[in-house]
């Protein structure tokens, strides 16, 4: 589903992705964990052509995301961000119904999804039409989530979609995001320094330090061989 | 144009009670009949004729007066929202410098010092009111529009892009209208001081409310100055209080966000 091949990305004559490689199967829920700097987020963004690859080619669906128009290909991948970014000025349901309007969808359908989506989120149809400042912080990480669903994407990215809320809020959103997962059997690329998180949602983990992957493995493969001190460091005596 | 209040809160109790409504009859009565105000100026400026200016009717300098500073601040927002809009793409940064210099020196420089350079060059009347109103407006319509759009938090801007909107679709559909507020602050500034500042234009033959404030102060008849001074006064409130009206049509929150920083990670 998504392929990266030889990525790299250079800031300032530093590799902030150098050289990556790594397949993502259909379906597969893979989360890129990893030290702040470690190049995680950039490779996300790299996949909807917020951040364009300076060299390697990333593949969507097989295709070279560069021969693609970069708001046709953002449309079909949903995207959840920590900071949320919903829209002040919209109603929660113009938030959710963003990407179905941009495809041009008729307003029968848009509102119907939007219903489905509230359900599928487990959010009050009441705040339907509620500006997001009276959200709390699940609810709007909810809405964010349920916008980034909305044109039913086969692809998910999410940077750290959980990290600004509190343990709980968080506990119980990593629940709805893995039950949600095997529902609709979404393609999810994940990004979290959380290894509790990666360890609780990820079919693969994706371990990375300094713009490369370290270790590439399932969570419990993960877990009963270790290929690296930092690995190692990053379980912090888990599994064992 | 004032929004006719729709909410049930905003019954027609309210809408008598409201400060625009009350200051707006006082303006018309004072505009249409200050004439009949004639004898309490005969009595308190004693023997000068006439005791109400009558070169010209009030309402007409009124309308000149409205016209001007409506021409001129219509040109100001054109330029100083599309400005604005311009030096805040990408492709278009490289011009902020500039368009900043030019709004500052029009602001720094004074409307009369604009009025006696535009003189020579365009003769005596309106055209060089309007031409030193509208530059000496650009600058808080380009400053508040250029500071809106930057207001918009990071968040917005990335989430907008990568739902796959067209730079010219976050333009419109989230730059401009969280912008919004700010850009209107910046027209109510201009407008105020254009309403203030266009009085300048009749010591060069523009007709405005000005015109009898000059004529009192050449002629020594301070009654005029009153007259004109008031009606200017009354005249800046009552669009200063509908600016308010149209402000207050932006809930709080609307452009506020509950959403931390979009500081870039990984």
């Amino acid at each position: 589903m998504i392929g990266f091949e030889h990525a790299i990305k250079t800031y300032d004559g530093r590799r902030a992705v150098d050289d990556l490689s790594l397949a993502i199967a259909p379906g597969e829920f893979c989360v890129l964990i990893g030290p702040s700097g470690c190049g995680k987020s950039t490779t996300l963004r790299m996949v909807n052509r917020l951040v364009e690859a300076d060299a390697g080619t990333i593949r969507v669906c097989g295709e070279d995301v560069r021969t693609l128009a970069v708001e046709a290909l953002r449309r079909r991948i949903g995207y959840v961000i920590q900071s949320v970014g919903l829209f002040p000025h919209w109603s929660v349901a113009d938030n959710i119904a963003t990407v179905p309007r941009l495809l041009g969808w008729p307003e029968a359908r848009v509102r119907d999804r939007v219903a489905e989506l509230l359900d599928l989120l487990r959010l009050d149809a009441a705040i339907a039409g509620r500006r997001p400042h009276l959200l709390s912080g699940g609810q709007a990480q909810r809405v964010g989530v349920a916008r980034a669903l909305a044109a039913d994407p086969d692809l998910l990215l999410m940077d750290e979609p959980f990290g600004a809320l509190d343990a709980i809020t968080r506990a119980v959103l990593q629940d709805e995001l893995a039950r949600i997962h095997k529902a609709t059997g979404k393609t999810i690329l994940f990004v979290t320094h959380d290894i509790d998180e990666a360890l609780r949602l990820a079919d693969t983990i994706a371990v990375m330090d300094q713009g490369r992957i370290v270790q590439c493995d399932a969570p419990n493969v993960l877990l009963a061989k270790p290929a690296d001190p930092l690995v190692r460091a990053l379980l912090g005596g888990r599994g064992r | 144009m004032i929004r006719a209040p729709r909410r049930s809160g905003m019954s027609w109790v309210a809408t008598l009670r409201a400060p625009v409504l009350w200051v707006g009859l006082v303006f018309a009565a004072a505009l249409l009949f200050m004439p009949a105000a004639a004898p309490l100026f005969a009595r308190a400026f004693p023997g000068v004729e006439p005791p109400v200016y009558a070169r010209v009717s009030f309402l007409a300098l009124w309308l000149s007066h409205a016209g001007l500073v409506g021409a001129a601040s219509l040109a100001a927002a054109v330029a100083g929202i599309g400005l604005g809009v311009v030096v805040t793409r990408p492709w278009g940064a490289e011009f902020r410098p500039i368009v900043e210099s030019i709004a500052t020196l029009g602001q720094a420089f004074p409307p009369v010092a604009v009025l006696a350079l535009a003189v020579p060059l365009m003769g005596f009347g309106a055209r060089p009111t309007l031409i030193a109103l509208a530059l000496y407006g650009f600058l808080p319509i380009v400053a508040n529009t250029v500071a809106g759009i930057e207001s918009v938090p990071g968040a917005v801007r990335e989430a907008a892009a990568a739902m796959g909107m067209r730079p010219v679709q976050v333009l419109r559909a989230v730059e401009l209208p969280l912008a919004a507020p700010a850009i209107l602050a910046g027209l109510r500034v201009s407008v105020i001081f254009g309403i203030g500042t266009a009085t300048v234009g009749s010591t060069v033959g523009a007709l405005t409310l000005g015109t009898p404030i000059i004529d009192g102060l050449v002629s020594d008849k301070l009654n005029f100055a009153i007259q004109g001074a008031v009606l200017v006064g009354l005249f800046a409130i009552l669009v200063d209080l509908i600016f308010e009206r149209l402000a207050a049509r932006y809930p709080a929150g609307a452009s506020g966000t509950n959403e931390g920083s979009a500081a870039r990670r990984g």
